[in-house]
């Protein structure tokens, strides 16, 4: 307050203010007591003149200077009370004035304010009259819903601008809008989550809001939404829910892998003793043999399924990924069928990971058998790697990736794609779009929780009708850590 | 030709490791848990013991360490397929450091049984543990 005072006193102070009411007015005051006088003067003299006392009206007389002398005596303090009366109103004004000023200012300083937070907000904000048509809206409202400014919507119709239809593209009348409802009926639902808004070029984004009306006397008579972009919190969410989905299936598989080692010792063992038994009488029966294969892909079964539930102990060590892949070369070659060529893009520059050699060579003869089972006319697989810095930016937020530098290992095939609806699922063990009999479908599920328990992560590009990428991100460590395997400095 | 006390809570896991022993020529007595294998350690002197490590009541580990402080401790195969809690390969790196003489995991073949109980028969006796 004290500095709104001050600069009112330095706009205009007290005493110019009540100069400029005070001025005029002694002004006039003096000049119609000149006038009166002039005028009155005249008519006296015309008077005496008239009835003879004077011989004419410019005569000096004792009679005239008497008479001009109580002129001025009379005039002179009427005008003086004139004045007197003038000086308190003047005053008044100038205070009235003052009070106006200080009002206006306050008001332009208010105005500043309510703008400067509506501005401030993340949220965007809108208010509507009682008929839907915008009356308000700050910054981030334009922001959020792709328009350059919030100038843009006033007097438009806010729900038919950005709440016309449903997120499965349904219209959505605005006689039916839970927002519009708070001028309609006077009550709306304290917070709306399960909604989108539009913006300008066509897309939709979740969207959270509450409204809350605009009342004058008891009536309502619009409203204001304030609202909030939650398509990050979406993300978020379905990944939470996507992690706590195999963290539980992880102790499931945790969970029966005991008992499934024992069933299979059960079945491999009395094979073993029948095959024995047998043996003594007559030639093994074939049958024999491939329950004990039958077995043996059991026991790879659990093995992969104790990966993927992260609890298997891994023996970590420095390693060049280059060289894994070379080395593995001859045997994911053993994994294809003719019509398939494996092709090797590798980078230069040594990728020093720290990783379970066995672990990590299953993984890529997963990712190996993937692509060929996704191209069964046959086709290329490249596998390729790189290194890859990845910051705060690229990551986007993802929890459970780390900025740094990572070895990239990639699995391109040549097939037919996964389709978007399908991909968030490949990692869910027991997922298969392989026919019946042809794959258990723990294949990525082990490639995920491999992966993961190594500190990195899995990417999957896709692109229906033109192949598949698997990128599997490990992080890097210094190259110093890597023993000299010929043993030579 | 060996007399050997084998220990598994599942009885039919039990009927198939006899089974191998008996192929190798063994002669062998069954205990269905680490505690009913202390009676048994305690009126029949063997040669070898094979134990689980996850059991009822008492488990391989118990079995280990107190039949390693008797005045004459027994040669022990450890064998174990995980458990809920902890996997297989936590657990057989636990019984490596323990006085065992070999660790196995399930499902074990009939050929990686016996050499191992060759191999455990052939070793020499193992010392009191203090």
């Amino acid at each position: 307050m004290k500095q709104i005072f001050k600069n009112i006193s330095g706009l205009k102070s007290m005493f110019t203010l009540f100069l400029g009411r005070f001025l005029p007015l002694a002004l006039f005051t003096l000049l119609a007591g000149g006038a009166i006088f002039l005028l009155e003067r005249s008519s006296h003299l015309d008077l005496l003149y008239k009835f003879g006392k004077i011989q004419s009206v410019d005569e000096r007389s004792p009679l005239t200077c008497a008479l001009q002398q109580h002129q001025l005596v009379t005039i002179s303090t009427v005008t003086l009370l004139a004045l007197l009366i003038a000086a308190p109103i003047a005053w008044m004004r100038a205070l009235r004035q003052r009070n106006d000023l200080i009002v206006e200012h306050q008001n332009r300083e208010n105005l500043r304010s309510i703008k400067l937070l509506l501005d401030s907000t993340i949220e965007g904000i809108y208010g509507t009259d009682e008929k839907g048509r915008c009356i308000l809206a700050n910054r981030s409202c334009a922001r959020l819903l792709g328009y350059s400014s919030p100038e843009q919507f006033l007097g438009k119709n806010m729900h038919q601008l950005m709440h016309h239809s449903h997120a499965d593209g349904t219209p959505y009348p605005e006689t039916e809008c839970r927002a519009h409802r708070m001028i309609t009926i006077g009550t709306a639902p304290a917070l709306v989550t399960d909604e989108v808004f539009w913006r300008q070029d066509g897309s939709a984004f979740p969207v959270s809001y509450s409204v809350h009306p605009i009342q004058e006397q008891d009536r309502i008579i619009g409203m204001v939404c304030t609202f909030v972009d939650i398509s990050e919190r979406r993300q978020l969410e379905d990944q939470l829910r996507h992690a706590q989905k195999m963290e539980a299936a992880g102790q499931l598989a945790g969970g029966i892998a005991h008992d499934f080692n024992n069933i299979l010792q059960i079945i491999s063992g009395n094979t073993q003793i029948l095959q024995y038994d047998l043996k003594q009488t007559s030639p093994d029966p074939p049958q024999l043999q491939e329950i004990l294969k039958a077995v043996e892909r059991g026991t790879a079964l659990t093995r992969s399924m104790l990966a993927f539930s992260r609890k298997q102990t891994i023996n970590s060590i420095p390693l060049e990924l280059n060289q894994l892949v070379k080395d593995s070369q001859l045997l994911a070659q053993k994994l294809l069928h003719k019509n398939t060529t494996l092709h090797l893009e590798l980078t230069e520059a040594a990728l020093i990971i720290t990783a379970d050699e066995v672990l990590l060579q299953q993984v890529l003869f997963n990712l190996i058998t993937n692509a060929r089972d996704a191209m069964p006319t046959g086709g290329t697989i490249t596998v390729a790697t790189a290194e890859r810095l990845l910051d705060e930016q690229s990551i986007g937020g993802t929890k459970d990736r780390k900025p740094g530098t990572y070895a990239v290992l990639m699995v391109q095939d040549t097939g037919q794609g996964i389709p978007e609806e399908i991909r968030q699922k490949i990692f869910e063990p027991f997922f298969t779009t392989k026919e019946v009999g042809k794959g258990t479908g723990l294949g990525l599920a082990m490639v995920y929780g491999t992966v993961k328990q190594h500190g990195g992560f899995v990417q999957v590009e896709s692109q229906t009708g033109q192949g598949s990428c698997f990128s599997v991100f490990l992080p890097t460590v210094a190259a110093c850590l890597m023993p000299n395997r010929n043993g030579t400095p | 030709m060996a007399l050997i006390l084998l220990i598994d809570d599942d009885p039919q896991v039990r009927t198939v490791l006899k089974g191998f022993l008996q192929i190798g020529g063994h002669r062998v007595v069954e205990a269905e848990n680490g505690r009913q294998a202390q009676k048994q350690l305690l009126a029949e002197q063997v040669d070898l013991v094979i134990t689980d490590i996850v059991m009822p009541e008492s488990d391989g580990f118990e079995v280990i360490m107190s039949s390693a402080c008797t005045d004459t401790p027994p040669k022990i195969i450890a064998i174990t397929g995980g458990s809920p809690n902890l996997t297989q390969q936590t657990l057989l790196a636990i019984a490596q450091r323990m006085p065992v003489n070999k660790v196995l995991a399930k499902p074990v073949t009939c050929e990686a049984l016996l050499t191992a109980v060759q191999d455990a028969l052939a070793a020499p006796a193992p010392h009191k543990l203090s």
